[in-house]
């Protein structure tokens, strides 16, 4: 579960969140809409910790990620999967690389056990 | 100071939460071939050319019957080793592998390739930008030395092609007085400058905002602010080395 408590996020003296809590339950399909412009990247990023809250806090399990050290958010992360606007695709990378990028370079597995890219396509 | 301190703060970042060595190993090794394999034949034709022409401008300089004409070659090797080898081929590196590592980085950092490593738990900064200091350090004193022996090379051939001064006195004038610490000060500052190049150009590329016309003056920052630090490195080292 992903809980989310008084998040507020500002750039210079434009608020973009306020306040904003929520759950998201493991299992379920969430959605977060609104208008272009209203703060939806922002309060994805601010939950994914690319961007740093001005205030609130985020819990992944009851983990506190917002305050977590370095080693300990890479940790987290390494459980998150999130889908860029723009893809956000290795251009340099063809498909198959593309797909066994983190299973490449997150998972110890021996050689002959790994499974290619086009299998999981 | 801002920047600077921000600058040192990435440098720090490259060395914690590191990937395996093998991860590094191979993008260590794409990076050289990148970086060094492929600058070769641009820094042989410039060094060759820039040999030959210290050759024909010494030669065109020192017309005094009191100066024997070995002295044309003593001086094409004093400037290449220290000065030309390792300085001015690091500002043609700077404007074709620091622009072209800032440019890689300024793009993958405005289509959120870099907020993709991130999510992944990966330090992007280390798992980019290592490698490429790596591969600069181990590439650059090489392409130095590469540089060095084609520039006199080149001043040898033109010396002999317009009887300048004959292949005896060329020979015989790169080796009078050779001073062999002098190698070992090019090469220091070819590391300090691989670094620095590097480093900075990563630097300026890694913290990209905006859009295809901001990375293009990421690309022309980290070109100015690396041949800047350059020759600020190059006087301290001649100050404090010679």
């Amino acid at each position: 579960m992903i809980k989310i408590n008084n998040i507020s996020k500002s750039f210079a003296d434009k608020v973009i969140l306020s306040g904003i809590s929520s759950e998201f339950d493991k299992g379920k399909t969430n959605l977060i809409i609104g208008s272009s412009g209203t703060g939806k990247s922002v309060l994805l990023k601010c939950i994914v910790g690319l961007l740093q809250p001005n205030t609130g806090v985020v819990y992944y399990d009851l983990r506190n990620f917002t305050e977590a050290d370095k080693e300990m958010k890479s940790e987290i992360r390494r459980e998150i999967g999130m889908l860029f606007q723009g893809g956000a695709l290795f251009d340099s990378k063809n498909v198959e690389e593309n797909v066994m990028f983190p299973l490449n370079i997150l998972t110890i597995m021996p050689e002959d056990e790994k499974l290619t890219g086009l299998t999981f396509v | 100071m801002k920047g600077f301190g921000k600058y040192i703060i990435f440098l720090g970042s490259l060395v914690v939460r590191r990937e395996t060595f093998k991860t590094y190993y191979t993008l260590t090794l794409e990076e050289c071939v990148h970086i060094g394999i492929k600058s070769i034949l641009l820094f042989m034709l410039v060094s060759t050319f820039m040999g030959a022409v210290t050759t024909i401008q010494t030669a065109a300089n020192l017309v005094s019957p009191f100066v024997p004409r070995f002295v044309i070659a003593q001086v094409v090797r004093e400037m290449t080793i220290l000065e030309l080898a390792p300085t001015i081929m690091a500002i043609i590196y700077a404007g074709k592998v620091g622009s072209s590592m800032s440019g890689g980085l300024g793009t993958m950092r405005i289509t959120e390739q870099i907020d993709a490593l991130e999510v992944m738990g990966i330090n992007s900064s280390s798992y980019l930008v290592l490698p490429k200091i790596v591969a600069s350090l181990l590439m650059y004193p090489l392409l130095v030395i590469v540089s060095a022996v084609c520039a006199i090379i080149g001043g040898y051939m033109v010396g002999s092609l317009t009887g300048s001064l004959t292949s005896t006195e060329y020979i015989y004038g790169i080796r009078y007085g050779f001073n062999p610490y002098f190698i070992t000060f090019a090469l220091i500052k070819s590391f300090v400058f691989a670094f620095l190049i590097s480093s900075i150009s990563s630097f300026k590329g890694y913290y990209t905002h905006g859009g295809a016309l901001e990375v293009g003056i990421a690309s022309t920052n980290a070109v100015t602010t690396s041949i800047i630090a350059v020759l600020l490195a190059d006087y301290f080292l001649a100050y404090l080395l010679l």
